[in-house]
């Protein structure tokens, strides 16, 4: 006769109990992630009746587009959309380039003063922005190094409303984060062994040449994760663009200027508190919709990624 | 003993100086890292030091620029002693910094001891919880606090932020006032559960350090301690936890400097300074700027301190 094995039932009643607790748990927590998003999406499709119809709380009665149309128009969503996702690539780039090259000079040199230079560009993360905006904003409007531009041109020149200090930002690692992403390829980059490096001499490699052709097709798992990264906070970004880019056309500023747009389209006694909700959330999900799309494609590489690219060591 | 040999960086060679190899490295090194050090000199040291002359000063701008009439130290009296919101907002912000950054910890860790099993659709468990770190950052940020959509949509009347009538938080309150549940733990409970709204919302970067960090713990090293008997529990504390620790300092300092920075909360120092930049009152935001700086360096500092004794370094 078969003995019934305990350990084993009670393993298999174990792990039965860890599965049910597991999926409880993600669901539970899912829910709270994706119930936000479900949300809006619901919202950007009701009409106005729907809020104040008692009976309907989460999926509209009568789906609407009128919504779309109005956020679409009075964001200008075509140009902004397009010089959001120009401003978003290039300081993707250019962060991918800088965070690079500095976390491999920190990563694989020797300097006087290493340390002190990697604790000061820490440093940079936490300092608040508000402290550093004001004075930024001054010196991007009367721009002048030294006192060139006056002698040529007669006038100072000013960069706000210009990509230039996004420019500035994001190559010179000053940029939200950028830091984050330089802290990011140190780690990869001190993962390296040093024996690839000495390879490389042998072959007749300079610094220069090793880092172009050796290092930084080996460094693409951070590069994607980095690139993730700043490409999405650029492309929500509102702190910095809402000072520098104010009358340029970009989703997120524009999507911030949303209400007051529309009210003063429509006239302040069609708007109030409901319509204004249902529009922001329109804007939203417009505004995040390019990004979940794209997020979608990336993410198993993302994710991977963080497993291979070795960002904590 | 092995005496270390310092390497020096220039060589006399017949009465010029000329660079060694460590000294010809070691300019390699500064070039790839000239990039830092033009971003710090003026885009990150020159601002600061003008911020902190504006904080001692008050800014007045016109067409050409801007004047500084210097007034000492009063921008900073004027905040502790004079200025109605500065001091409960900071207190309020401190407070929530030192509720919200535990839980997140323990949360992220917990949850990304979770991610890292292999289980079916972990991938999608895993996307799941990157998700906030793509989409709730921000514009999106800021439009979910100005948003009353909940509040719209479930008719309540209480006023508050977005997170707070989340989720059936109205239903559930209403729900224990039924029971007959007293009416402080109704708000303390219905409070919970916004802050787990923003402790997930919080987490997505920390999980991912998480993550990695504990790839990194060996496998062989769970195998060989089952072999020799130890529980699960065992294994947590004893092996998990100390090869995480560096880790956790590293997330624990992101995650101080994250929820000080959030724009999460509209009664937030970030707002508020805001406001105080937008009335063209730069001296004084530039001063609280320096002292909510100087607030966090200080707890940073601390908590940092504090966490590397405990820290096992395992290389």
């Amino acid at each position: 006769m078969k003995k019934i094995d305990g350990y084993a039932l009670k393993r298999r009643l174990g792990g039965i109990g860890i599965f049910i607790m597991r999926t409880v748990f993600l669901l539970g927590i899912g829910f709270y992630i994706l119930y936000p998003l479900f949300l809006k999406v619901m919202a950007a499709f009701m009409s106005e009746a729907d809020i104040y119809d008692a009976t309907v709380s989460v999926v509209p009665k009568t789906i609407t587009f009128d919504n779309f149309k109005t956020v679409f128009e009075t964001m200008n969503f075509p140009a902004a959309f397009a010089n959001t996702l120009f401003l978003s690539a290039m300081v993707m780039i250019f962060q991918i380039i800088s965070s690079m090259l500095v976390g491999y000079g920190f990563g694989k040199f020797d300097f006087p003063c290493k340390n002190l230079l990697f604790v000061l560009g820490i440093f940079t993360l936490i300092v608040p922005p508000q402290i550093i905006i004001f004075p930024l904003y001054l010196n991007y409007v009367n721009f002048d190094i030294f006192g060139i531009f006056t002698a040529i041109n007669g006038e100072k020149l000013s960069f706000i409303n210009t990509y230039w200090p996004f420019v500035f930002s994001s190559l010179f690692c000053t940029g939200t984060q950028g830091m984050m992403f330089v802290y990011m390829f140190r780690q990869y980059f001190r993962g390296v062994p040093k024996e690839i490096e000495e390879a490389a001499r042998v072959d007749g490699a300079g610094e220069f040449k090793t880092f172009i052709r050796i290092m930084m097709p080996s460094a693409t798992s951070v590069t994607v994760c980095v690139a993730v990264l700043s490409f999405v906070w650029q492309w929500n970004d509102i702190f910095w663009t809402s000072r520098y880019l104010r009358g340029t056309e970009l989703l997120s500023v524009n999507l911030y200027s949303l209400t007051t747009d529309v009210t003063s389209k429509i006239g302040a006694s069609n708007i109030n508190l409901a319509y204004e909700s249902i529009l922001n959330s329109t804007g939203a999900v417009m505004v995040i919709l390019p990004l979940v799309l794209a997020y979608l494609f990336v993410q198993k590489g993302f994710i991977q990624s963080v497993e291979r690219s070795g960002i904590v060591g | 003993m092995k005496k270390q040999i310092k390497n020096s960086l220039t060589r006399k060679v017949n009465g010029k100086r000329h660079l060694t190899l460590t000294g010809r490295k070691a300019v390699t090194g500064l070039k790839f890292i000239s990039p830092l050090l033009i971003g710090l000199l003026f885009f990150f040291g020159v601002p600061l030091i003008q911020s902190f002359i504006f904080s001692v000063g008050e800014i007045k701008t016109n067409s050409t620029g801007y004047t500084i009439d210097y007034i000492g130290f009063a921008n900073y009296k004027n905040i502790f002693f004079k200025h109605a919101s500065f001091i409960p907002t900071f207190v309020r912000t401190l407070k929530d910094v030192v509720w919200n950054v535990p839980l997140i910890l323990i949360f992220s860790f917990f949850v990304s001891v979770l991610l890292n099993q292999k289980f079916k659709g972990r991938m999608l468990a895993r996307a799941l919880f990157f998700l906030p770190v793509v989409i709730n950052c921000g514009i999106i940020l800021k439009i979910e606090n100005i948003s009353y959509m909940e509040t719209a949509l479930f008719h309540s009347g209480a006023e508050g932020t977005a997170m707070s009538n989340m989720l059936g938080g109205v239903q559930l309150s209403e729900y224990l006032m039924k029971l007959g549940i007293a009416d402080s733990l109704i708000s303390y409970l219905t409070e919970a559960l916004a802050q787990v709204y923003s402790i997930i919302n919080a987490s997505g970067v920390q999980i991912l350090i998480l993550i990695a960090a504990l790839q990194t713990i060996p496998e062989s090293l769970f195998e060989a301690s089952s072999i020799e008997g130890a529980t699960a529990w065992e294994n947590f504390w004893k092996i998990t936890f100390p090869m995480v620790s560096p880790y956790i300092l590293v997330t624990t300092v992101y995650t101080i400097i994250d929820s000080f920075l959030r724009v999460d909360n509209s009664q937030n120092m970030s707002a508020l300074i805001d406001t105080t930049v937008d009335n063209m009152n730069y001296g004084l935001a530039a001063s609280m700027a320096w002292i909510y700086f100087i607030a966090i360096g200080a707890i940073l500092g601390i908590v940092a301190f504090v966490i590397s004794r405990y820290v096992a370094y395992t290389d």
